[in-house]
């Protein structure tokens, strides 16, 4: 059931049938028994009183005269008692009018129930030694129970039309309780896309709180991922000006160039711009890539480091200086994806530095396993080492026609990975990055 | 004019040093603000094309530079930030132009006369003295009716005697307009321009002040 409107109004009407049945069923039981008590008196009272009669002597003797006809059935109360009298020797002395022709009972005396041409009789009988006669005095269980069924069906049918009325009620009830939810749903429904303030309803329901505040917390976070995005934007847009301004010079100067040597130059500055210009945009791809990997688990899975090498070292320009140093075949836990960002980051930066020269050590340990990549170039300065991961940042040596991204996309995928990267200066003279990884991510192959 | 392009990126600093040196310039490369001030402190340009972003900081710095020590130099920042904010501070900051990148060069070129212009303080786009005049967008030279037929540095230095009337240029500050940081200069070159300049212009227009210079009489 989708609706909550719904839901509620099936739970309460279902409750309140089941209340007024129940209490529907305990008048029932209640009503029954008192009615019994009280016919139950009645009879008595009602025997006892013939009985006083005969034996005051006040009324006649009075034999039964032939058959008496069958009382036809009556439905109302007026004619519910019977009563029959006979002589202790067995003889209808006399009777109601309306009693059945036949002994109401056998029992000699008490309470007793019979069934007499399919008519249920409950009957008193009182013995009367004085006046040698035995008084019975009946009362029809059909009309009684009749009686309660009355009784009942005239709670019923208030009851159900109650039942109807209160369904309404409860429709409309749990509609207007319903009314904060439809109240936020407009606010959310009526928003900008670009609307990122939090959510505030004019009638802030206490139990629609914990609905808004979480979901003004995943605008929250949504609001700084927006603004991540476009602060990546303008930086990649502002990034992408200066390469596009070398091409068109450059281009101006090829079309206009009267000289062969100069147009030819130029053409080949147009060539070497259009492939930095595309590294960069590699690099910026990588860069939003790895901030979503922030966001995003991928699949790690093991990763022999002997399988990715040749694809990484390639992408170094297959600097003749790369040496690896592993204790014995490695496997990392990782992204195939950012561990391969990560360490083509970290060596194809360190072959671009590297006078003659770059290792590459994996050292296993506890907690952390390390992964060191270092170079003999020139280095960085030391006031510099602590902003190398920055987006854009670039050392004071920084070789031209970097863009200051390489370190801080190994960095931010490092990240994603739980990883850390740091930097130091390296015994070979130039940079040394330390990737330190938990040793539960690093396995040796036997 | 000699110009100083402070520009890290390579391929753009070499369009800059090519292109600019087609309209007639001596353009020096300066790729950090460290060879900036260095190259300011032992030559002098007459325009500078600064880039706002450097890897060892802020092309302002060099700005800032030239304008505390009050150097006569044309300054035209070139930045990828280029929003209204920015263009007002750079210019707030002492900058006499402004120019967004990506940027076309007759574009730069014009804004660098412009400026040059006004660092002068003249209000023509043409050079008068006398009967001499010079076009320095179109690089023409008339003498009255006669067109002069210059090449690159005989305009050059008569560009920059004319743009100072009255004021004596000595032969090094001639060379500094004339050649750019890498470039070999022959021991005699200015005076070798000099003589083809009064071949064609008539041997009473440029004065020699021996030991200390020329000027245009």
């Amino acid at each position: 059931m989708s609706s909550i409107r719904l839901r509620l109004f099936v739970i309460l009407a279902l409750v309140s049938t089941v209340v007024w049945s129940v209490a529907a069923g305990w008048v029932y039981v209640r009503t029954q028994h008192e009615v019994e008590r009280v016919l139950d008196a009645r009879l008595i009272e009602a025997s006892r009183m013939v009985s006083s009669l005969l034996s005051s002597g006040e009324v006649a003797r009075i034999p039964s005269t032939g058959p008496l006809n069958s009382t036809t059935r009556r439905e109302s109360y007026d004619r519910q008692l019977s009563c029959q009298i006979w002589s202790l020797d067995g003889a209808l002395i006399g009777r109601s009018d309306g009693a059945p022709g036949r002994r109401l009972t056998t029992h000699a005396s008490g309470f007793s129930e019979t069934t007499i041409e399919g008519e249920r009789w409950r009957v008193y009988a009182v013995e009367n030694r004085e006046a040698g006669v035995r008084v019975l005095v009946g009362d029809n269980l059909g009309m009684r129970d009749h009686l309660v069924q009355s009784v009942i069906t005239g709670l019923i049918a208030p009851a159900g039309l109650g039942l109807l009325a209160m369904a309404g009620l409860i429709w409309m009830s749990v509609g207007r309780g319903l009314a904060p939810i439809r109240a936020v749903t407009r606010v959310i429904a009526a928003r900008e896309a670009n609307d990122l303030s939090p959510v505030m309803t004019p009638e802030a329901a206490t139990e629609l709180k914990p609905f808004t505040d979480a979901l003004n917390g995943l605008i929250g976070r949504l609001g700084a991922a927006r603004k991540r995005e476009s602060q990546f934007i303008s930086a990649a847009a502002h990034e992408l000006r200066t390469p596009l301004a070398g091409l068109r010079v450059q281009a101006q100067i090829a079309a206009s160039a009267t000289d062969k040597t100069v147009r030819d130059a130029a053409l080949a500055q147009m060539t070497a711009s259009v492939d930095r210009t595309a590294r960069l945009v590699r690099q910026l791809l990588e860069m939003s890539r790895s901030e979503a990997l922030l966001s995003t688990v991928e699949d790690r899975r093991w990763i022999a480091l002997n399988d990715v090498w040749p694809e990484l070292l390639h992408r170094a320009g297959d600097h003749a200086g790369i040496e690896i140093h592993e204790p014995g075949p490695v496997s990392l836990h990782a992204g195939p994806y950012p561990l391969s960002v990560i360490l083509g980051n970290l060596l194809s930066n360190a072959a671009a530095y590297a006078a003659a020269r770059v290792d590459v050590r994996v050292e296993t340990g506890e907690p952390f396993a390390r992964l060191i990549v270092e170079d003999d170039g020139p280095g960085v300065a030391p006031d510099d080492l602590a902003n190398l991961g920055h987006r854009f940042f670039r050392a004071a040596n920084a070789r031209p026609g970097g863009h200051g991204l390489g370190l801080s996309i190994a960095e931010a995928c490092a990240r994603a990975q739980g990883w850390r990267m740091d930097y130091a200066r390296s015994g070979l003279g130039g940079l040394r990055v330390n990737l330190s990884l938990p040793a539960a991510d690093v396995r040796a192959e036997v | 004019m000699r110009i100083l392009a402070v520009e890290d990126d390579p391929i753009l600093a070499n369009g800059l040093q090519v292109g600019l040196t087609a309209y007639g310039w001596t353009v020096d490369v300066a790729g950090t603000v460290q060879d900036a001030l260095a190259a300011l402190e032992c030559h002098s340009f007459d325009a500078l094309v600064l880039d706002l972003g450097l890897p060892d900081g802020d092309g302002l710095e060099v700005l800032r530079f030239v304008r505390t020590r009050e150097m006569a130099v044309a300054v035209l920042l070139l930045t990828a930030r280029d929003s209204t904010p920015d263009r007002v501070d750079a210019l707030d900051a002492g900058a006499d132009d402004y120019l967004g990148k990506p940027f076309d060069l007759d574009e730069l070129a014009a804004r660098l006369r412009a400026v040059r212009r006004r660092v002068l303080g003249r209000a023509t786009v043409t050079l008068k003295h006398g009967d001499l005049v010079l076009d320095p967008k179109a690089r023409l030279a008339w003498l009255g009716d006669r067109d002069l037929l210059l090449s690159r540095r005989e305009f050059t230095i008569l560009e920059a005697l004319i743009e100072r009337p009255g004021q004596v240029l000595s032969r090094a500050q001639l060379e500094e307009r004339l050649y750019g940081w890498q470039e070999d200069i022959g021991s005699n070159a200015v005076e070798v321009h000099i003589h083809h300049l009064r071949a064609k212009l008539g041997a009473g227009l440029i004065r020699t002040l021996r030991g200390l210079g020329y000027t245009l009489q």
